[in-house]
């Protein structure tokens, strides 16, 4: 590690102006303009579920009517989802770190990835105005035939979705033609960071998963209009269809937002273990593995849809072999800590969380993969609580992870460790606790997207909704520190976690061109051989 | 919202073969009474060890327990059997000795095997395991079946779109001479015995109500856009395929002259 006495310009003052920014090609602008969007996404979707969880506070009618609940759990999942899950992680730290991690100066097609960002701004737009102007009551799902017949903005929201998931596509395309064209020579495809393998294979479900979903949603936007009754069986439609066209695309989008978030988290562990990971091998085959298996899986959504029996078997075992890739990440995160010698920062504080929420979430997933509990379970809170732990927590966690991570790497600047604790428990015990009391909602039968409930399940109800408080408080903590951190907090240094990191290997924050010439490093990204007994 | 839906359609008043929902899809099924008509005793059927057989075999002395239902059927007849057993096996009347149950298989393309694999399972519902003449199960041509549900009034049909039989859920109770004594509508059957022991003494008694469920696993959707939603895909994915490749090379090509100029 070594003080900056005169750092060099970074990319944040170099070059000057808004101008600049709007219309930069620097990949490291990109990702922070992706910050702000995802950010802003994060936090307007979250006060939809403040509002939801203060609603079912009480047995019947709270603050909101059961349409406006209907609108607002719609708009929670649309924002959530497409505006912040699916491009947290790729589009802020896979555009600020891939370039860095490969001994690169910018993506393979600059102009590219600043019309992704532009493209992702305009479909937020075009989503947020058709949800103010009206808004949507179909759920994030968009399930036919009552999508199709729904007097709300439903086409207009199909525009924005299918806008976002284009930008998604060329932020997918950019990545790989990146990670192929533009690796430094010292960086083979076996000394490729855990992370940048996730974010290639996330990429690839990017590319062949998101026009299935344009698709879909082109087709559903075209019969609200039109009144085609594609899938309306009056009209010799099959809305069971929609269902598999949807979830092809949507199933492998938990793998979109999953797989990022476990290449931060294999970034994470060996750093602050300073240990190499148990096997970077066996991580690599199970990142390409979750990818493709991801693709085979839709089915399982479908389980009381209508499906014959060897289609509901063959999909219950494809769902669980997710499990086996999974497990073996798992356990080598763990025995990299257990073999490490482990630095309890915040960063790690949030991978235990990770790790937590992966498992329980996981091994929930292996529940309702089984077709006979997931009867039991379809459409109830425990689905919904199921998928939050999974998708949402395992995604959340890992972005604010990486956040506190790389925070140095980005700004040159360190944050207050005592506070971050603080809200990394926060987050933690807030996201455990709205949601264990909805695992037990549901298997006491709880339906999902309902705002009314019996009087017994109040205080579970209640449970819930003072999670989501202190899950805000933990949020909200986190967004004041770190903008503290921004304008006054201490200079980090180059590498403030003794990381042996590519990305590390560069001043932090980097200046606008982060290399003079192609890197040669002769030690990967995980050589902490010296370090460990 | 599923496409299949399970038509437990309690249809009041059903008396004709009613149900007829061709027109929208859904085969016509229905129960007609025809309490006191004779059976054809003498329609040849094949039992579960492969023997040549007569229902004529079974009456004579006994009242007759008569179930139309099939192995491969992935609905309701399952239930009418394991109801059937349960019913039997709880009352004081003891199959075989004070009546013969007999399931008679709608399905000609059954065969003995699998009529003696259903078959055991049934035995053991009702604690004769092995037992195959306390409960035998018959399958035969579709004629032979065809004539025997015709004189129950018992109106079935193949749909070639899902694969299976559309048929009333009901059991029959014969008289020893083999007339038909009582119909037992729906999956639930308490008052078997009591049926068993009227059709014994040669009683005849219609249904008082005349609901009736449907086995079927009715698929409402016809699927008449599939070819087209196909057709659209299939151009979409050529579309984006060529979309994505002439962005790649178009940028590619791009990006080599940019460097070039320096």
């Amino acid at each position: 590690m070594s003080e900056p006495t005169a750092p060099p310009p970074s990319f944040w003052t170099e070059p000057r102006g808004v101008r600049t920014w709007l219309a930069t090609t620097d990949h490291k602008r990109i990702a922070i303009l992706f910050f702000v969007g995802t950010a802003l996404a994060l936090m307007l979707g979250g006060t939809f579920a403040l509002i939801l969880r203060v609603e079912l506070v009480v047995p019947d009618h709270g603050i909101v009517g059961a349409h406006a609940y209907d609108k607002l759990f719609t708009h929670h999942g649309i924002v959530m989802v497409w505006m912040f899950m699916i491009p947290a992680i790729p589009g802020v730290f896979g555009n600020f770190l891939v370039p860095l991690m490969i001994g690169a100066n910018e993506l393979a097609f600059p102009r590219l990835n600043r019309a992704s960002f532009w493209v992702y701004a305009t479909g937020a737009c075009i989503t947020l105005a058709a949800l103010i102007g009206g808004g949507v009551d179909t759920g994030w799902t968009f399930y036919t035939p009552y999508s199709t017949t729904t007097p709300t903005a439903v086409a207009v929201v199909c525009v924005g979705v299918f806008v976002l998931g284009i930008s998604s596509v060329m932020t997918g395309l950019n990545f790989i033609v990146t990670v192929h064209t533009r690796r430094a020579p010292s960086v083979p495809w076996m000394k490729l960071p855990l992370f940048v393998w996730t974010i290639y294979a996330t990429s690839i479900i990017l590319v062949l998963a998101t026009p299935v979903l344009g698709l879909s949603l082109a087709l559903v936007g075209a019969d609200h209009v039109w009144h085609l009754g594609l899938f309306d069986p009056a009209a010799g439609g099959d809305p069971v269809l929609f269902q598999h066209l949807f979830w092809f695309y949507s199933h492998p989008a938990v793998y979109i937002m999953v797989l990022p978030a476990m290449g931060v988290v294999s970034e994470v562990v060996s750093t602050f273990a300073h240990n190499r990971p148990a096997s970077y091998g066996g991580i690599v085959v199970a990142t390409i593995g979750i990818a493709l298996v991801g693709f085979f899986t839709w089915g399982h959504h479908m389980f009381v849809a209508g499906m014959s029996m060897f289609d509901t078997g063959m999909f219950g075992a494809l769902s669980m072999f997710v499990a086996v890739f999974s497990a073996i990440k798992m356990f080598a995160w763990v025995i990299t800590f257990y073999r490490g010698r482990v630095v309890l920062a915040a960063p790690v504080l949030y991978v235990f969380t990770f790790l937590f929420l992966f498992l329980f979430g996981g091994m929930t997933g292996v529940a309702v993969a089984t077709s006979s509990l997931d009867v039991h379970w379809h459409d109830t809170y425990f689905i919904v609580a199921h998928f939050h732990f999974i998708m949402v927590g395992a995604t959340l966690t890992a972005y604010l992870a990486a956040l506190h991570y790389w925070f140095p790497k980005l700004t040159g600047r360190r944050y207050s460790e005592v506070w971050a604790r603080r809200a990394a428990v926060a987050v933690a015990l807030g996201f455990v606790g709205t949601f264990l009391p909805q695992f037990l909602l549901g298997n006491a039968g709880m339906p999902r997207r309902y705002y009314a409930y019996p009087e017994e399940w109040q205080w579970l109800h209640v449970a819930s909704t003072c999670g989501a408080g202190l899950l805000a408080l933990g949020l909200g903590t986190t967004l004041v520190y770190l903008g503290v951190a921004l304008r006054r907090g201490p200079p980090s240094g180059d590498d403030p976690w003794q990381s042996r990191g590519f990305e590390w290997r560069t001043p932090s924050p980097p200046p606008a061109v982060a290399f003079s010439a192609p890197p040669v490093w002769e030690r990967d990204a995980y050589s902490y051989e010296d370090e460990v007994p | 919202m599923t496409a299949a839906i399970l038509t437990l359609a309690a249809l009041l008043g059903s008396d004709a073969p009613d149900l007829d929902r061709a027109s929208s899809g859904q085969p016509a099924i229905g129960l007609d009474e025809h309490v006191g008509a004779p059976l054809p005793l003498a329609t040849p059927f094949v039992d579960s060890s492969g023997a040549a057989v007569t229902l004529a075999q079974y009456a004579g002395t006994k009242p007759i327990v008569l179930v139309l239902a099939y192995a491969r059927c992935a609905m309701l007849c399952s239930v009418v059997l394991h109801a059937t057993g349960d019913a039997l096996a709880a009352g004081p009347l003891v199959p075989g000795r004070d009546y013969t149950p007999i399931v008679v298989s709608l399905d000609p393309r059954e065969t003995p095997d699998e009529a003696a694999r259903r078959q055991a399972t049934l035995l053991e519902r009702i604690g004769r395991p092995g037992d195959r003449a306390a409960w035998p199960y018959l399958v035969g041509t579709d004629a032979n079946i065809h004539a025997v549900a015709d004189a129950l009034g018992f109106h079935y049909a193949w749909d070639p779109r899902t694969e299976q039989y559309a048929h009333p859920a009901a059991i029959f109770v014969l008289t020893p001479a083999g007339r038909v004594a009582e119909y037992l509508r729906g999956v639930q059957f308490p008052a078997l015995d009591a049926a068993i022991t009227r059709a014994g003494r040669g009683e005849l008694t219609p249904s008082a109500a005349r609901d009736l469920v449907a086995c079927f696993h009715f698929d409402p959707a016809l699927r008449r856009h599939g070819a087209r939603i196909q057709l659209f895909f299939r151009l979409g994915a050529g579309a984006v395929f060529l979309g994505l490749a002439s962005t790649v090379i178009g940028l590619l090509v791009w990006e080599r002259r940019r460097r070039r100029r320096g």
